[in-house]
């Protein structure tokens, strides 16, 4: 079976944690636990035919860059990119993580996530905002860790990607 | 096809295109890799010489590495076997290491090296993968591909965290009586799970799995995209780290050196008992021989092995105490006598100085009759024991003579008699007559204490003749209650009064030795208004000896 590791870049709270827990456990909790340097979950996915073991890192979110240990992305075979649909500063973040996964030489397929859907009269992000990104090619789907909305389909969409790349 | 002219044409641009397009992205690296990446393996393999000469400046740093990591290997046996020498533990290692009739450092050794190594986990070094996995029979599996991911995120965080040099790694985790040992090499991690203490073949067995993994998998590791098939085959190379150490079953031998170290240790007890009694035997001897000389009397003495000093008092025509000393066998003694020279006979040197030495007064009187001490006049109980027991006076005379001495208790006799007096006093001063309410007539029961009170003045009477107390006289008052007028009870106080009076007169009593009147009410009396109808009584006498205060 082939197994990949892929990992979760963004700002603090913006549902990483959540997303993984949602994806990997089908749980959901409003309680907050800041994530300590990395957690890792791992979850078979079956795509394109075949299984696929997923190694998921869930990386600290913080908004200090450099104190990121950018060993933790190497070996990553793709990675998504998180952000809070009422946090627009959190997409800032998701530029500069991005911005930091290419400047190491990795051209790594990635999906940019739009977590918190269910918040729906809290959204601060403009249209126009997510228009800029996707003319820049990024991928985007908007989920929610809490309802599940969007949840699988995403990381079946990244685990396509990574499989089409290899 | 390129002519010529172009060619040259991107012969003299490539380099500065190659550096251009490295400053937008990363490409031309990318493309390279895999080129340059068979490039060497092609030199290696058809040039080995070469390449030896290339890399021999990176071989030094590895060997040192190397060498490094044998001497930290070393140092932690040697603070095993350390620790085990200091621990509680090994006390019982001690105990059961003499009970295998073994030596304590082979038993140190013997349990260090108890260990089974229980995975061996090879990871890809670059992604954290698990690539395959080996477990020993009956080992519980725990996630071993998240154990790995895991294990690749501490060591990059501890490297990355203290390790300022970047070939530098986690070397082992140990987490209670496991061990995780920690393999690093370039493109991929070994991991072997030990439960117990390892000893250095584990640490050396997995360096050469590593080296060979390497050699084999060299292109599969650097072009892992996650398909894992290919290290199945792995198996063969790490089955060989799963080693296990067994305890050695050794049948118990006669442990000769403790017996003998036991024997030892009873044979000097043995002899220094031995020795304590032959000392405390000897020094009896010399006691006594000194004791039992003519004119010899031991004063004092005291003894810090060797050394016996003695203190003796004797008289001047006898034997000096060196010549005795000379013809006993003083064993293990060194002995030392101090010698008082009494200037006359041992019996009349000591006559006066009895009474001194034993803090007796002028009533005891000491003189000889032929070899006994005779003591007259009047002395103590206490005393008398005193002057009987004495080891000087035992030694000195034949016998001490009581016979004619006034020997009584602690106390003198008149100092008996008084405290007689003053029990008797308080006793009859105790007595209470208690009276019914405006009348002169006992309550029921009270006439009862009159015999008792009649003793007791003639025991007072007899003991005044005896001390002597010249004038001494009982006092008989009267009491009322406030009830009533001051003259009402002024007369019935007097009326009770001369009741007792009478009373005691009729028991034969001297009338001249009563004083009975009445006080009437006293009016700050804190008694209970019916105890206050009563009649009191005191005994009033003169000092026993005149001149003194009363008592």
């Amino acid at each position: 079976m082939i197994a990949k590791k892929i990992c979760l870049l963004g700002s603090f709270a913006v549902g990483k944690t959540s997303l993984i827990r949602r994806y990997v456990e089908s749980i959901f909790s409003e309680k907050y636990h800041t994530t300590i340097g990395v957690k890792i979950d791992k979850k078979i996915v079956h795509c394109q035919g075949q299984d696929v073991q997923l190694m998921i890192w869930d990386i600290e979110g913080k908004d200090e860059f450099s104190v990121y240990r950018q060993s933790y992305l190497r070996g990553a075979a793709g990675y998504f990119l998180v952000v809070d649909g009422t946090r627009p500063e959190s997409v800032e973040v998701a530029k500069e993580w991005h911005t930091l996964v290419n400047e190491q030489s990795l051209s790594l397929p990635f999906v940019l996530l739009v977590n918190k859907s269910d918040l729906f009269y809290e959204q601060r992000l403009k249209e126009e905002n997510l228009a800029e990104l996707t003319t820049m090619g990024w991928e985007i789907i908007l989920t929610s860790a809490k309802t599940g909305d969007n949840v699988d389909k995403a990381f079946e969409r990244l685990t396509t990607r990574l499989l089409e790349k290899s | 096809m390129l002519s010529q002219s172009d060619t040259e044409r991107i012969a003299t641009t490539i380099s500065e295109a190659i550096i251009q397009r490295n400053l937008s992205d990363k490409s031309v690296a990318q493309a390279l890799a895999p080129i340059i990446d068979d490039a060497i393996d092609n030199a290696i393999r058809h040039r080995p010489q070469r390449i030896t000469r290339v890399i021999y400046p990176i071989i030094g740093p590895s060997i040192r590495k190397s060498v490094a990591r044998a001497l930290a290997d070393m140092v932690q046996n040697l603070n095993q076997i350390l620790e085990s020498s200091l621990s509680i533990r090994s006390w019982g290692w001690r105990y059961q290491a003499w009970r295998a009739g073994m030596k304590y450092g082979e038993y140190v050794l013997l349990k260090t090296l108890d260990f089974r190594v229980e995975q061996v986990l090879l990871i890809h070094r670059e992604t954290g993968i698990l690539l395959h996995a080996e477990n020993a029979a009956g080992f519980q599996v725990e996630d071993p591909e998240l154990v790995s991911s895991m294990l690749t995120a501490v060591s990059d965080f501890i490297s990355d965290s203290f390790s300022r040099h970047p070939d530098s790694s986690l070397d082992n985790i140990r987490v209670g009586d496991f061990i995780l040992e920690i393999e690093t090499g370039p493109s991929a991690i070994l991991v072997a799970a030990i439960r117990g203490t390892p000893s250095k073949q584990v640490s050396q067995t997995l360096k050469t799995t590593l080296e060979r993994l390497h050699l084999v998998f060299s292109r599969e590791f650097d072009r892992f995209d996650g398909d894992r098939t290919i290290f199945a085959s792995a198996a063969d190379l790490m089955r060989p780290c799963l080693l296990i150490k067994h305890k050695e079953h050794t049948r118990p031998g006669i442990p000769w050196r403790a017996l003998t170290m036991l024997a030892f240790f009873i044979g000097y007890g043995f002899w220094a008992g031995y020795l304590k009694v032959q000392n405390e035997i000897m020094y009896l001897h010399i006691l006594d021989a000194l004791q039992t000389s003519p004119g010899y009397v031991v004063v004092g003495e005291s003894r810090n092995m060797p050394r016996l000093n003695i203190e003796v008092l004797r008289a001047p025509t006898s034997e000096p105490s060196r010549e005795i000393l000379n013809r006993l066998d003083t064993g293990n003694w060194d002995v030392a006598v101090t010698e008082h020279i009494a200037p006359l006979d041992m019996q009349e040197y000591l006559l006066p100085m009895i009474p001194s030495m034993f803090h007796l007064g002028r009533d005891t009187n000491f003189t000889r009759d032929g070899q006994a001490l005779v003591v007259t006049g009047s002395l103590k109980e206490t005393q008398r024991n005193n002057l009987e027991q004495n080891p000087l006076l035992k030694s000195v005379y034949s016998h001490i003579d009581f016979s004619s001495v006034e020997v009584y208790a602690d106390q003198t006799p008149e100092e008996q008699q008084k405290n007689e007096w003053r029990q008797l006093k308080a006793t009859i001063e105790n007595i209470r007559f208690q009276f019914q309410p405006n009348t002169a007539e006992l309550v029921s029961g009270e006439e009862q204490k009159i015999p008792a009170l009649v003793a007791n003045i003639e025991s007072i009477r007899s003991l005044a003749e005896k001390i002597p107390v010249y004038h001494w006289q009982l006092y008989i008052v009267g009491h009322a209650n406030s009830a009533g007028t001051d003259t009402a009870n002024l007369r019935i106080s007097e009326e009770r009064a001369k009741l007792i009076n009478e009373l005691l007169i009729t028991n034969h009593l001297d009338a001249e030795l009563l004083l009975a009147w009445g006080a009437g009410n006293l009016p700050n009396s804190r008694l209970p208004e019916h105890q206050q109808r009563m009649v009191s009584l005191q005994l009033i006498h003169s000092p026993f000896i005149p001149g003194t205060e009363y008592p």
